[in-house]
């Protein structure tokens, strides 16, 4: 698309009507992960000498499971959310836009998507 | 990809020392030259001004400079006090007016100045902010109403008025929008702290009507979700304003009617 005026290229394609749901999100996603991640840190330490029995025994149940269930899902969406800034920021290219747009948001859901099927197959035990 | 270093036609050659004046008290000025018609790289060049026969400001030496020196050094100027907005540069590396910063206030005996950064220059230090305009323009910095004008004026309780000051007193010199990073890196999407600060400032206008449309025309992921709350706009503000604080009622504004 060529912009023949300056006027033209400021207002580009016009707003894209999309911003504030996503910066709601990253707070929201902040404010949950404080918690959890001191918490997570809290029983890593606990189990810091466990052997792997006593692990998975302990991540299998609800006080472990259900946080880092949680953790994993506002992780994902908190990752996402923070790469596309960086990306927003510094990338851009168009085609190298679309490309690590979508590799971002592949990987922090696939990367949790892996995450969350280990924890399900360590807490029912499949 | 954002670009971290200048092109070569871009780079900084050094340029003329330009003979001292006959003088006790001089001040060395080393200044960026560039002259969209000779072909040539920039260059920075040094002059001595007589602080004898100038006076305290360092809009008073660049004036001195090209009366008595150099005729040909381009920059812009008007008022002369801080209210015009147009003799906006980067004086040791931070973005101020010529006009109200002293010589003796930047805490060295060599003044460098430049131009605002990060903007194409049209000459020395005169950078082209067509763009920068074409931005205040996009946020309509004016009263918008449907409902019929009153006889007189519109009127504003006193304490409405209140809520203008600290937005209202910005002359859109341009410091702090060419002092921001993200406005660096995206420029031509990101509005920029000056214009977001006037969007704000018609946004809490009691008068104003339009303040669902001005939201619209901000809701997006460049346009104002670029500001990271740096801060170096409220850093470098020569009329003491705060663009970031004004970004984050725009967002709290934007969470108020999403969320
Ligand atoms: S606070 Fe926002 S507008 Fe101000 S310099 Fe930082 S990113 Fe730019
Ligand atoms: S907010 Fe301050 S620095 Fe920015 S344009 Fe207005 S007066 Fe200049
Ligand atoms: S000359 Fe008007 S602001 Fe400096």
């Amino acid at each position: 698309m060529v912009a023949r005026t300056q006027h033209a290229r400021i207002r580009g394609l016009g707003a894209a009507g999309t911003g504030s749901r996503e910066y709601w999100l990253i707070k929201l996603t902040s404010v949950v992960l404080l918690p959890l991640t001191l918490y997570l840190i809290g029983v890593l330490v606990a189990l810091r000498h466990a052997s792997h029995a006593e692990m998975a025994a302990a991540i299998a149940s609800a006080w472990v499971a259900l946080p880092l269930f949680f953790f994993i899902l506002a992780n994902a969406i908190h990752m996402r959310i923070g790469m596309q800034n960086v990306i927003d920021d510094y990338v851009h290219s168009k085609g190298l836009r679309k490309i690590s747009s979508g590799a971002n948001t592949l990987f922090s859901w696939g990367a949790s998507g892996v995450a969350l099927y280990f924890l399900l197959k360590l807490g029912i035990g499949a | 990809m954002a670009e971290f270093t200048l092109p070569k036609n871009s780079r900084i050659k050094p340029g003329k020392v330009w003979p001292k004046p006959d003088s006790a008290r001089l001040t060395e000025f080393r200044i960026y030259r560039w002259n969209p018609d000779d072909g040539e790289n920039p260059s920075i060049d040094t002059y001595y001004v007589d602080r004898e026969n100038c006076g305290p400001m360092i809009l008073d030496g660049l004036i001195q400079i090209k009366n008595e020196i150099d005729p040909s050094l381009t920059f812009r100027r008007s008022c002369r006090e801080g209210i015009c907005g147009s003799c906006s540069m980067n004086i040791n590396g931070a973005n101020t007016l010529a006009c109200t910063k002293g010589m003796d206030d930047v805490g060295s005996d060599v003044l460098k100045i430049y131009p605002l950064p990060h903007m194409s220059v049209i000459k020395d230090l005169v950078p082209d902010l067509s763009a920068f305009y074409g931005q205040h323009a996009l946020i309509e910095p004016y009263l918008k109403t449907e409902t019929m004008p009153p006889d007189t004026e519109w009127k504003q309780s006193p304490e409405d008025r209140d809520k203008l000051d600290g937005l209202y007193e910005c002359i859109l010199c341009a410091c702090c929008t060419t002092a921001c990073p993200s406005y660096w890196w995206n420029g031509e999407k990101y509005l920029g702290p000056a214009a977001l600060l006037q969007a704000y400032r018609w946004m809490i206008d009691s008068r104003d009507e339009g303040l669902g449309e001005r939201l619209d025309t901000l809701e997006d992921p460049f346009r104002l979700y670029r500001c990271h709350t740096i801060m170096n706009c409220a850093n470098v503000c020569p009329k003491g304003l705060n663009p970031a604080a004004a970004i984050i009622e725009i967002k709290k504004l934007m969470q108020e009617r999403e969320v």
